[in-house]
């Protein structure tokens, strides 16, 4: 049986990078640590409708968040 | 003619044999014995995982899992060519190069060990007892461990008593320990004098009635500082002073028991001690050195201090020989109705159980610890808030799921080891042994890894590789030519309807919640086995565990067994008729052991670094243990799903910018794609499809689609390599060999940013790739020799 994805969406890209970033810095990537190397657990995607998708599965979400969570999102579609 | 610099000694001989060899040009300027990716006049980028133009650099940066986070100590690192292909990577994921001692992976609240778990520690290991009272500090050997050479040495109190004897021959001495209450040797046992006397020029101690001792110094606490002598002669003892000297504990405990007064903590905080000699562990056994601390009977040492008394806590034991059938404290801080106790409960015999006093115990819903067994094992739990969960031997154990109310401990600061906390003795039936405990005042959870790799790569508890208790592969219903390569891996032939089986005996057997990760290398000629877990070796039929189909395509294998039930082996089971594979490069782990490539490195040394900065799109090097390979070189396997590289810059096929890629040469083991080898990375142009509906396609920056009709061999190894003459000119190789030409479809440029992801930044190839390399201009003239250099080395 698959996982189900959570994703927080947001309005504006650097808003979902900067949940990303504070996501990395809780895990101690490398990055966060010495300056260099693995800096995020995931990375914001761009929807249908132009916001930003963020995967939060395993994520430390506060309650807003996690209240905020959804696992239905449209991604632009392939064309031709 | 040629662009390449070929090897020294097909030139012609340079009158100028003094000339400076420079890293980046080679020889004169002509780069002879560089890597391709220096050669042929230089690439605009190169990626690969051999030395190609790193010139033993780095060739990937590659993040371990499980990661740690300690300050300072990096869970990412970087490796050469050499490095990759030796193993060197391979066992610095699995975590046999961990040489970081516990205590300095993280600040630990307590070490207590026979070896050294601290480095900067320079005190005393134990302080040790003798059956006849003299004690002594021990100290770690050259080695840093305690051992039969470690030295024991004494208090000035000790060895500042003496005695003198006066005169020649025969001197007597009735006493021979130290009273520190009347600087007296006093006699001890049935010995009530002995003496001293010149025979034959040596002084020989000997008892009362004439009996020899057999050793002086090793017997009694003094050692001979003189002699021999020539028979006859005079020796004036007058000024001879005996008294102790440092020496080893080998020689102070000779043929004697010992027991451990004091175990130091190597992080200078709480020293565990035990002032009655009744209830001391035992160290020594009739001279024999213990390599633990024997608990046997009535014996418990007590720390000052309240260990694992944090909101926050970890505890490490190396332990063994646990009577089950008796309640045994492996540590308690209980202090009246509080804090906690760590045990093993006759109640729940084996299971590894916390108590928090008043509250109630969480318990191993299985048994962990075998009755009275050699095997040391590594047994941890960790303490965060209110929840515990307990590790066997680096796997996470389950435990029952309920939450207890830890309530901290108070009042007389006490932590015992073999008793509860506030009791007064321990059973008279404890029996364990205690090999190393650590604990800390953190939940370290991500650093365990860390410790306990080091912690087992001193004890050599599991093996992380193939965790079994056969030296080989068995094998059952197979035919003629069947063959196990230790339990690395094996050739198997079957031709009959009867399932086929090869397994692996499990050092400890599996329960329903269990994880085996595992992976190998499979050639095949033909066959379809599966690997599962299984009850009986000699049944396919026995299974419990999913079954996860090997495949009918040669290549790097790994996967993930969940065991529904109890079982003992690993199998893989083939019924096809004929089965005739290899498997090698084996590996079992309950721990999942991932490298993830942070970074590919550009080996042009133009500094295009290819990244990943997210650790979920990374790609791997190594998969549950074992390094992934192709044809049996390193490669990096893409999962299809979301990994994927970015060029630092971007660079331009079939362009004549000053960013242009125009001959671009791969290796790699396609098995899926959808325009996603490489391109830009977003929108739906800039892309190559290896393959995009079976062929090779390519797109330009103006969206014109190049159909070469020549569908991707997938699931084995090929090279392929893309030509441009910068103007729309565009050749396909395979295997060296021209499969295509299009001269007529481009009109411009293809931008090529990212690596195993292309169109809208949404597909992903599913492969193994194992070079690229990107030449600013067409190679045409060149590409024979090319081709020639990918063969030789990679064999296609």
């Amino acid at each position: 049986m698959s996982e189900t994805i959570n994703y927080l969406v947001y309005d504006t890209e650097a808003d979902a990078i900067a949940r990303a970033d504070t996501e990395g810095a809780r895990r101690g990537y490398a990055y966060h640590r010495v300056g260099s190397g693995t800096r995020y657990h995931t990375y914001p995607q761009v929807t249908a409708d132009s916001k930003y998708a963020l995967v939060v599965n395993e994520y430390g979400l506060t309650e807003d968040e996690a209240s905020a969570t959804v696992t239905n999102v449209t991604f632009p579609t392939e064309e031709e | 003619m040629s662009s390449e610099f070929l090897a020294s000694g097909q030139n012609v001989l340079d009158s100028n044999l003094g000339g400076a060899w420079d890293i980046t040009n080679g020889y004169a300027g002509r780069k002879q014995d560089l890597g391709i990716a220096r050669r042929f006049g230089g690439s605009a980028a190169a990626y690969s995982l051999r030395d190609i133009g790193a010139m033993n650099g780095p060739v990937v940066r590659v993040r371990r899992e499980p990661n740690d986070t300690t300050a300072g100590i990096d869970d990412e690192e970087n490796f050469s060519a050499s490095q990759v292909a030796s193993g060197v990577l391979e066992d610095w994921v699995n975590g046999k190069l961990e040489n970081t001692l516990p205590a300095d992976v993280a600040t630990a609240a307590a070490a207590y060990s026979l070896r050294k778990v601290k480095a900067s520690y320079s005190g005393p290991v134990i302080r040790v007892r003798r059956a006849d009272g003299a004690e002594g500090d021990v100290y770690f050997d050259s080695d840093d461990k305690l051992s039969s050479n470690s030295m024991v040495r004494f208090s000035s109190t000790e060895s500042t008593g003496s005695f003198s004897v006066t005169g020649n021959g025969v001197q007597y001495n009735t006493t021979y320990t130290y009273n520190t209450s009347n600087g007296r040797w006093e006699a001890q046992g049935s010995e009530s004098s002995q003496y001293y006397f010149l025979d034959s020029g040596t002084w020989t101690l000997k008892y009362a009635g004439g009996a020899l001792a057999s050793t002086v110094s090793g017997e009694y606490p003094w050692v001979s500082t003189w002699g021999p002598f020539l028979s006859g002669s005079v020796f004036d003892t007058s000024n001879i002073i005996f008294g102790l000297s440092d020496m080893t504990i080998g020689e102070f405990i000779n043929g004697t028991d010992a027991f451990v007064h004091t175990w130091y903590d190597q992080t200078d905080n709480n020293d565990a001690v035990q002032l009655t000699s009744a209830n001391q562990p035992k160290i020594a056994e009739s001279g024999t050195l213990l390599d633990h601390i024997n608990f046997d009977g009535n014996t418990f040492m007590d720390i000052g201090a309240f260990l694992m008394n944090a909101t926050d806590g970890h505890c490490f034991m190396v332990i063994s020989n646990l009577d089950t059938d008796v309640e045994t404290f492996y540590i308690s801080n209980r202090s009246g109705a509080k804090g906690l106790n760590f045990k093993n409960d006759t109640g729940d015999k084996g299971k590894l159980q916390v108590a928090f006093i008043g509250s109630g115990a969480i318990t191993t819903n299985n048994v962990i610890i075998d009755d009275v067994s050699d095997n040391k094992q590594l047994i941890a739990f960790t303490k965060d808030s209110n929840d515990v969960e307990f590790f066997n031997n680096g796997a996470v154990v389950a435990d029952d799921g309920s939450s207890r109310t830890y309530t901290t401990a108070t009042g007389t600061a006490n932590t015992s080891i073999g008793k509860q906390g506030n009791s007064s003795s321990a059973s008279a039936s404890v029996k364990q042994r205690i090999y190393e405990l650590i604990t800390y005042d953190t939940d370290e959870t991500d650093n365990r890894f860390k410790i306990e790799s080091n912690i087992n790569n001193y004890y050599n508890l599991y093996n992380d590789g193939n965790d079994t208790s056969d030296t080989e592969w068995q094998f059952h219903n197979t035919e003629t030519g069947t063959s196990a390569n230790g339990t690395d891996g094996y050739v198997f032939k079957n031709s009959d309807a009867d399932v086929g089986i090869a397994s692996l005996e499990l050092k400890d057997g599996v329960v329903s919640g269990d994880i085996i990760y595992y992976s190998f290398f499979y050639d095949r000629t033909t066959g379809s086995p599966t690997v599962r877990l299984a009850s009986d070796e000699t049944d396919s039929g026995s299974g419990v565990s999913n079954s996860d189909a090997v495949g009918t395509d040669t290549g790097f294998i790994s996967g993930t067994l969940t065991a529904t039930g109890t079982g003992s082996f690993f199998m893989i089971a083939d019924n096809d008729n004929p089965s005739d594979f290899t498997i090698s490069n084996f590996r079992m782990s309950r721990i999942a052991r991932n490298g993830l490539v942070e970074t590919w490195y550009d080996q042009s040394s133009n500094g295009n670094d290819a990244t990943q900065g997210t650790a979920t799109n990374q790609p791997a090097i190594v998969e549950n243990g074992g390094l992934v390979t192709v044809n049996s070189k390193p490669a990096i396997k893409f999962d299809g799903t979301d990994n994927y590289f970015i060029m630092d810059s971007e660079v331009k096929f079939n362009s004549s910018d000053s960013d242009k890629a125009n001959t671009i040469l791969n290796v790699a083991y396609i098995v899926s794609g959808n325009r996603s080898y490489m391109g830009l990375g977003s929108g739906t142009n800039n892309w190559f499809g290896v393959p995009y509906i079976d062929n090779y396609r390519y797109r330009d920056n103006a969206g014109n689609i190049i159909n070469t009709g020549d569908a991707v061999p997938l699931n084995q190894q090929i090279s392929f390599t893309f030509v441009s003459d910068e103007s729309n000119d565009i050749e396909t190789y395979q295997n060296g060999t021209s499969i295509h030409s299009d001269n007529s479809t481009f009109t411009t440029h293809l931008r090529i940013k990212n690596i195993g992801r292309s169109y809208n930044g949404a597909n992903y190839n599913e492969m193994s790739s194992q070079e690229i390399v990107f030449f600013a201009d067409d190679k045409t003239s060149d590409i024979t020799d090319l081709h020639n250099e990918i063969n030789n080395y990679y064999g296609i």
